[in-house]
Parts: C-alpha cells; structure tokens; sequence
C-alpha cells in the first residue's frame, strides 16, 4: 500500500525523535541558575579568593556570541572565559549566544524580568535603565572598590547610574567615529582631510567622490542605532533636555544635521536603499570600495584590518557646535539579583574581571573600544583605536530613560521619510516629537 | 485553512496553509466526469499550456534564484548585470553556511518540533475525531462547536497571554514552549471527525463482541481503517510544524536553540551582506521540505481535498 | 489508558453516576485531551489576551488604565497607518490570489493527467515552503542596488532603477514599498485555492458544458456562466480563508521590509509583535490584537452564516 510510506516515514521520524529527546536534553537550556552545585563546596577550597568561595557554575549570555570561536570576537569571548577559569578554579563558566538582533533583546528582558535570566549578561548601557526601573539587576555599589572607585573615569561611572545606584560593570565606550575609505578617497582625486574637517567639508568631500558605482556617503539608519544622529548631533542637537523631560531633536539644529544627509541624499551621493540598507551592508560597502565614509563604532577596526582596507578614523565634522561632538553608548556587564548571595558576588567578580586591566593583559584584543577606567589604554595595543580614544571627552551618550528603546524605535523612521523626500526635515522631526512625547511621561 | 495546521504554530501562517476543505462545500455532483468535455484539440492544448507554462516558471522561478545565488559567491552576486546562471558556481556559501551558523542544530531542532507535534496531532485528533464521530455523550455538540469556533479566533490574539502561560510554566526558551502550545488543531479533528463517521460501526462491535477494550476499538480498529485521513493530519501537521515562523521566534532565543525559519531570518539579520549565504540558508530550509513533498506529492494534493471523502 | 468496557456490563443495577460513567465516560475521555488544549491554549489567552488590554501590563506589575490602550491605538497614526496597509494589502491580494486560482485550475482541469499532476505539483511547491524563505528571495530579486534582478529586468526596458522595498514615495496614493510587498504576494501562486478549485471542478457535470457547447457557447462564456457560478460555494470559502490568511501577513514583512521604509509597510500582526514582544508593552499589542481579531471574528462569522445552510455538523 502506498500508505506504507507515511507509515515507514513516521516510524523513522519517531525513532529519531526518541533520539533527540535523550541527546537534545544536553543542548536545552538547563534554564535557572541556582543549580544544586551551586551553593555547595564554598567553605574551605583554595583559589576561591577573588570570588568570595563560591565554586559552580556561571552562566554568561552575550549577545551575538556563537560557540566554538566561530567569529572574532565569540573567540575572544572564549579567551577571556579560559583565563578566568585558570585563575579561579572551581568556576564552571557557561557562554550562551543571544542573537545581536531586537528579538534576542526583547527575549533577554523576558528573561530578566521573570528571574530566568543568567548569572551576569553583557547589555549596552541605555537598556540599563529599563532593568533598573523594574529592580530586576544587583547593583555594583557594594562590590566596587576604592581602587575601582578610583580608576573608573568618573564620567562615565555616572553613564551607568540610574536613580541613585550603579548598575553594571562599564566596559567600554564605543563612540561613532567617521570612518574614510583612503584608497576611494584618493583615487577620486581628493585628500583626506584630518580631524578638524566640518560639516561643509564632508559635503564637498561627500559629493567629489561619488560617481561609478561609488557613493560619498552610507550610514544605518534604522532600530537601535545612533550612527544617523551623528550630523544633528554636530549642530548642537540633543534628542532630549538634560532633565530627560522634554523631546528637542526637532530644534533649528537637528533640522539643519537632518538636511545635509537629505542634501546628499538627493545629490546621488548616497545609495539608493539608504532609507533601509543594514548595518553589516554598509560595512561591506565600505570594504568593496562602494562606499567613501562611514560612521560606525570602533568595533569596525578588526573587521577592515582583516579585510585589509586602508582607512583613516575621524570624528564627526564639526557643525555649528564648534567642536567635534559625537555620540555613543557604553557596553556594561550586569548582575540580575539571585537568591544565592554568593554566586551573585561571583558574578560581580567576573564582571569586575571583565571590565579590568587585568583582562586586556591576559586577552591580548580584549578591547574592541576604549576602556573605561585609566589603567586601560587600548591603543597601546590597537593604534587605529587612538581617535576614539581622543573622541572620549566628547561622547554624548543616549538619555538614560526606561522607554528609550519606543524613543529610538520613533525616530529612525522619520529620518528616513525625511531621506527619501517624503517630508521636510523639521517635519519628520516634529512628527517623531509627536510620537515621544507622550512616553516621557505628564 | 488558513487556521491552524497546528493551531498555535503554524500560526495561520500569511501564507496559504494546506487546507482539507469540506465535502459540502464541492459541487454534489458525481465524481465520475475526469474531464469537462470533448477532448482538447491539439490548438486548444497549445494555448492552454502558453499560459500555463510561464506561470509555473514564474511559480518557481524564487526557488532558482534561491539556488543560483547559493551557489554564486558573494563577490559575483552583485555583479551588474546579474548572470541567471550561477557564475564561478562553488559551494563556498555552503561551507561558509555551516561554518558561521549551526544550521544542524537548527534543522534537528525544526524536526524535533516537526515530529512531536505530529505525532501529538495525530493521537489527540483522532482521539476527539473519533469520539465527535462516534460517541454519543452529552455536551458532545457543545464542544464540537466550542472548537470549532476556535477558528475564529487569530493566534496573534493569544500570543500575549501564551507567552506569559509558557514563561511561567518555564518554558520560554526550550522546545517544549513551542510543541505544547500546538499539540491539537481544529482541523484534524475536523478532518478525522468526517473520516471516522464514514466507517462502518460493524467492525468496532465487533472488536467489542471479542471484548476489546474502548482504546483497543480506537487503536487497533478505527486508526488502521483511518490511514489515509492520519497520512494527511501527519503530513500537514509536519510541514505546517516545520515552516512555523512567528510563535518560535517569540518563545525560542538562544542561538542554538532555533528553527531553520527562525534562523535563516537571523541570518539576514547577522550576515546581511553576504547573500550567498542568506540564500544557502533558505535554501537548506526550504529543501527538505520540497523534498517530502515530491515524495509524497500525491498525498499533499489528495489531502487537500481528502476532507472531501463522503460516506 | 485503559477504559472500562461496555462488555462488562453487571446485572444488579450499579448507581446512577457509575451506569452515565460507563455509557459516556469513553467519550469524554477521547476529547479530553483536545478539550484541555483548547481551553488552556485558545479560550484562556482569549480572555486574558481581552482583559491585559484594559491593563498598561507588565511582567511585574500590571495597572488598569480602562480604554487608555484603545483610545492611544485610534489616535495614533502609526497604527492606522499599519491598519490601511492591511486592508489593501489583503483585498488587493485576495482579489488576484482567487482569480488565479480560479483560471488557473480551469485551465489545468480539461489537460491530460500527467500534465494536470505536474501543473498542480509545480504550483503547489511554494506552499510548502516557509514564507520566509520565499521573502528573503524576493527581497533580494527586489532590492534596490542596479544588480538586484527586478531592477536589472527595468533597465532592459531602459526604465528605473527603482527603490522598490526601500522607497517610501507614494505612487497611485501608496508607497512604492507597499506595491512592492503587495507584488510579491500576487506572484506567489494560490496553491491551496488551485487544488481546491481543481477539486470543485471535477464535480462539475460535462453534460452541462456539452449543452453549453451545442448551443455555440465560446470558453469564456462557459467559464463565466457555468464554472463561476458552479464554483460559488467553493470561492466563498476560498475568499474567506485568504483574507484571513492575508490580515495575519506577517514573516513577508518581518522579513522584507521590517515595517520600513518609515511606516510605509507596516501591518497589524507586525505591529503586534513589534509593540509585545520587542517593547513588552503587552497591554497595547493586546489591545492591538483584538481590533484584529473583531476584524476576522466578523470575517468568520459571516462565512459561517453565508454555510450554515451548506454545511452540517
């Protein structure tokens, strides 16, 4: 009977089935911390010094990992988790990949809020606040030390406080720098300005070297980003009042950044699925020479270097600000709060661990920005890291408000209305305002 | 149906669903006529088949281009102007493919949520098909219409609350969270409802004179005789289970963890610029099931009307 | 599971309850399974899903806010900018996905059987496909670069280039972005609709196109006065199961566009998802998802009264 087939076909499907529950119990999550391992063994064993005796499992999620050293940095990851083993031993460290994508962060806060999360996840700093409003993380006032108190840059201590406490480890600050394609650049004819260029400057430069495929100027501008902020950003414009109170991205300023990326737009200088174009697309662009200047992070360098493309950082051009201004976040370490206070202190080692001196000494490459405290200087190791280094004092950092992801999910799709000639500047400005306000509460 | 393969999975998919459609709702005519009319003329086939033709190429037309550009690196796929055939072919995205993403994981785990989820269909909707078919009980009617008014009712409506229920069970992240939402569906009962009542109740008394038990009468007798309507609960069950987008990508997030659907689409996400692989990655998802379904073909396209078996 | 057997019927009259138990008791027990499911996993969340949408709804703690949800929802035009969306993108698509289908299976049905069988499989292929993986080809075949093929297959008739998905400018009324979706719909072959229409049509009578034909009736006459009639019932469930099917469009979006350019592709099960699970503002995509769900309800229920003379159960 044909019948058979089905029949042969669900027998074959059961049996692996069968399979896959014995073996695929190994790859499900055990899920909740506080594995019965945990909280035993703590008295009495040697080299438990730095994380106050407890021995046991530490489950670490970080966003975009992937086992088995498959990218650059999952590899440093890695790195980072054997040399921390070595030292501590009886910590049974578990790295698990959340994808780098708004599903794994929306999935990373469920986790968090219903306690099912890990021992310590890495999280950029303008989501901290979110977890702070919820009380859901351990803060680090009453593990930080003198000596920490004392090496982390005061400023940007402050870039991870939310309502009186200190909630995570701050890593490292990754500013948007400009990033120019020399080998683009110069066979257009034109030269590679240095750090004093201003906005006029990135126009005409912009604009010169586009033609044959080649565009001046790509950026992202869609979900949780700030690499289209930049330009209004380097007039003067802020996304909010200092008092995180009042929406002001629609000012005389932000309007006037926004139109010079419409100018451009316009002029054919920059590609033509811009409004929708991601993230890895303008990186790729920018190696294959289809793209003149960038922003992006410094967590660029080790891509282009692999790829061996000639670039030179810049921070943004300077617009009516005066100054070079750009903008960026932080990446912290955060501790959710665990009924085991010694495997929570645990984690606040590690954390302090991975946010040290010490770290960039054992993981040569550890840093992919600028550290956050002053015995760390990245560009000792990684030259290319030198402007960012130099960009630190002007970092503006996103407000640090619980509705910050609904804020910037507001914003990038006017800015690309506005691109694409749908609206006027200030109008799509204005009608992001209309979109913010209510959120910033009465 | 559009509802429900698996009701919370396959999540009335935006694409079409096989459906089992109704008997009633077929024209109740004989089924005797194989063919309208006179045979073709060989003018009139012609004709038909110059409109037929390039539909079916444009019908498939995504799935070669999913596999040329799988097989183009990604160097050549932005080549202008775009080549149909794959350039330099080589295998390289496919490597790469696997390099870069647990595409095995993916896939065993899309087949374990595939299997189990039939598996469930096929015992859960048999067993009120056949109860709804042939039992009498009182709040039998009742209930039949309470579920089959579930119908109405889209998953998206339910997603919030199931997510909650699921997290709360500690399910959330785990393949479990996907299958138990999923473990019945409207219509495989409906379907093996309309198939059961087609059987003769003379073998069941039978099988009672000899003193078999009820799950005996429903194992041993009603299942067998009901072959063809399980092969079509179990293949629809499978393809809907294995093509599910939306309610795994909500409950499902380590990386390790995913669907083949959910992954391939992180993927666009992770490696948006290199198409190569984008394209191996569908293609590796979409292939198994082309695959069942050129095996299977005709069970897919009977099962689609296998509701319509009248008794 | 073991049941009792009618076999073991006892003389001496047990009580009430144990006599219904031993009658009924099968029965209850072979729906019992589904019963459960459906209750936990339809009607519960049904509920609930209609209660968090009175609630600004959090993990922690939840607050009511009584229609607040549903008055920000009416007033906001994100949101009825995802609505309009929905509803063209569901007639334009249904309307073409059932007149294909319907010429399609007319078509099909008066060939041999081997080529019935191969048109059939050939137009079925895509439905069993994941929709995602036939979005990420078409948002490759559509992308806006001079080597996207779309664009490519433009510049042969010295037109374009296009933006396609990303281009937000309106055109007849609609953004570029949203004709764009809304093709790649339509050229996506209405398999299921093929093949239920090719069922129908076997039941169709040949005397009837016999009668037709003595009397000098040309094929579009037949199509039009017999086959479209003829297959009324059929279509109705077909419009139905379409128009649901299109209101929930999902992964074509998440996949193609992200809602993107702007708002300009935005859909209600899109927003959905996007407000629950990526804002955990559960109680505004609760509310969002029952103005949905009124939407296909009266769908619905409207076929079911259009069958109920047709259907029994």
């Amino acid at each position: 009977m044909r019948h058979g087939h089905i029949a042969r076909f669900i027998g074959v499907a059961l049996s692996l089935v069968m399979a896959g529950a014995c073996t695929g119990g190994g790859t499900t999550p055990a899920g909740s911390p506080g594995a019965p391992s945990g909280s035993l063994g703590g008295s009495g064993s040697p080299g438990g010094s730095a994380v106050g005796g407890y021995q046991g499992p530490l489950e670490w999620w970080h966003l975009g990992y992937a086992p088995g050293g498959a990218t650059a940095t999952s590899k440093l990851v890695d790195d980072a988790v054997a040399a921390y083993e070595k030292k501590n031993p009886g910590i049974d460290i578990t790295v698990t990949g959340i994808p780098f994508s708004d599903e794994g962060l929306a999935r990373l806060d469920t986790a968090i809020a219903t306690g099912s999360g890990p021992d310590m996840f890495r999280i950029a700093s303008d989501r901290l606040p979110s977890y702070g409003a919820q009380g859901v993380l351990s803060p680090i006032d009453e593990y930080l030390t003198a000596e920490d108190k004392a090496d982390i840059l005061p400023n940007l201590l402050e870039g991870v406080a939310y309502n009186g406490q200190h909630l995570a480890w701050p890593q490292w600050v990754p500013p948007i720098g400009y990033y120019l394609n020399n080998a683009v650049i110069e066979k257009a004819g034109a030269k590679v300005p240095d750090a004093t260029w201003t906005v006029a400057d990135f126009m005409k430069l912009a604009q010169d070297v586009t033609g044959n495929g080649t565009y001046g100027f790509a950026t992202y501008m869609g979900a949780v980003s700030v690499n289209d902020l930049t330009l209004l950003y380097a007039h003067g414009a802020r996304v909010l009042s200092d008092d995180n109170k009042t929406y002001t991205l629609n000012s005389e300023a932000g309007a006037k950044g926004l139109q010079v990326m419409v100018d451009l737009f316009k002029a054919g200088a920059m590609p033509p699925d811009s409004a929708t174009i991601k993230l890895a697309d303008v990186e790729q662009g920018f190696i294959d020479g289809r793209f003149a200047i960038m922003p992006s992070g410094s967590g660029s360098i080790t891509n282009l270097k692999s790829k061996n493309v000639k670039f030179t950082v810049l921070p943004p051009p300077i617009g009516d600000a005066g100054k070079p201004v750009t903008v960026g976040g932080m990446g912290t370490y955060a501790v959710p709060k665990n009924s085991d206070p010694a495997r929570v202190a645990a984690a606040h080692a590690l954390g302090r661990y991975l946010t040290s001196a010490e770290v960039a000494s054992d993981v040569p490459g550890w840093y992919l920005a600028p550290g956050t405290r002053k015995s760390i200087k990245v560009s000792d190791t990684t030259p290319e890291m030198a402007p960012f280094e130099a960009m630190l004092p002007n970092v503006q950092f996103m407000p640090l408000i619980e509705k910050w992801a609904r804020v910037d999910a507001a914003i990038h799709p006017e800015i690309q209305l506005a691109l694409s000639g749908q609206k006027s500047a200030k109008q799509a400005l204005d009608d992001a305002g209309a979109n913010i306000t209510p959120l910033l509460g009465k | 149906m559009a509802t429900s393969t698996s009701s919370g999975v396959s999540v009335r998919a935006p694409r079409e669903v096989p459906v089992p459609v109704p008997a009633e709702l077929l024209p109740a005519v004989s089924r005797a006529t194989n063919a309208s009319g006179r045979p073709l003329r060989r003018r009139e086939r012609l004709a038909i088949l110059a409109i037929l033709v390039p539909v079916a190429i444009i019908a498939l037309f995504p799935f070669y281009w999913m596999v040329t550009t799988a097989l183009t690196p990604s160097s050549a796929a932005i080549r202008v102007p775009p080549s149909l055939v794959p350039l330099d072919a080589s295998t390289e995205n496919l490597t790469e493919l696997f390099r870069q993403a647990p595409v095995l994981l993916w896939a065993f785990n899309s087949f374990v949520i595939a299997v189990a989820i039939m598996v469930c269909h096929i015992v859960f909707d048999s067993m009120a098909g056949y109860a709804f078919a042939k039992k009498r009980f009182p709040g039998r009617n009742l209930m039949f219409l309470l579920i089959v008014s579930s119908l109405m009712i889209p998953v998206q409506v339910t997603l919030v609350p199931r997510f909650i229920l699921v997290s709360r069970l500690g399910l959330d992240d785990n393949l479990l969270g996907v299958i138990l939402p999923s473990i019945a569906d409207v219509f495989g009962i409906f379907l093996m409802r309309q198939f059961i009542r087609t059987l003769p109740a003379e073998l069941e008394e039978a099988a009672r004179v000899d003193g078999a038990s009820e799950w005996k009468v429903f194992w041993r007798v009603i299942m067998p005789l009901s072959r063809p309507a399980v092969a079509t609960v179990a293949i629809f069950s499978f393809v809907g289970a294995w093509n599910a987008f939306l309610w795994p990508l909500i409950v499902l997030s380590k990386r390790e963890l995913l669907t083949l659907p959910v992954g391939v689409a992180l993927l666009q996400q992770e490696f948006s610029s290199n198409i190569g692989l984008q394209m191996a990655g569908a293609a590796v998802g979409a292939i198994p099931m082309i695959v069942l379904f050129l095996f299977f073909q005709r069970h897919f396209l009977d099962g689609v009307r296998v509701g319509g078996v009248k008794g | 599971m073991r049941m009792t057997t009618t076999a073991e019927r006892v003389p001496g009259a047990p009580r009430r309850g144990v006599r219904f138990w031993r009658r009924h008791g099968a029965g209850y027990l072979f729906v019992l399974p589904s019963m459960v499911f459906f209750l936990l996993f339809m009607f519960l969340p049904l509920g609930w899903s209609f209660v968090i949408s009175f609630q600004k709804f959090g993990l922690a703690q939840s607050s009511w806010v009584g229609l607040d949800n549903y008055v920000s929802l009416l007033n906001d035009p994100v949101f009825l900018q995802a609505a309009f969306n929905t509803i063209l993108y569901s007639v334009l698509t249904v309307a073409v996905w059932v007149l294909v289908a319907m010429v399609l299976a007319t078509l099909i049905h008066p060939l041999p059987p081997r080529f019935r069988t191969f048109f059939r499989a050939a137009y079925y292929l895509p439905a069993v496909t994941s929709a995602v993986f036939i979005a990420l080809v078409w948002r490759w075949i559509l992308n806006a670069n001079p080597w996207g093929l779309a664009n490519y297959v433009l510049s042969l008739f010295g037109a374009g280039p296009l933006g396609f998905i990303s281009d937000p400018s309106p055109f007849l009324g609609v953004s570029v972005a949203l004709w764009s979706v809304i093709l790649s719909s339509m050229l996506t072959i209405p398999a299921v609709g093929v093949v239920l229409y090719s069922a129908a049509l076997s039941g169709i009578p040949r005397d009837l196109y016999e009668a037709a034909e003595s009397e000098g009736a040309s094929a579009i006459t037949k199509f039009r006065y017999i086959t479209v009639p003829l297959l009324k019932p059929i279509t109705l469930y077909v419009v139905v199961l379409y128009t649901i099917a299109a209101f929930e469009v999902f992964e074509r979006v998440y996949v193609m566009t992200g809602g993107g350019p702007g708002y300009a592709t935005n859909t209600i099960v899109y927003l959905i998802w996007r407000t629950g699970f990526r804002f955990g503002e559960y109680g505004l995509a609760s509310a969002e998802a029952f103005l949905l769900f009124i939407v296909i309800a009266t769908i619905s229920l409207l076929q079911f009264r259009a069958l109920r003379s047709d259907v029994e159960y």
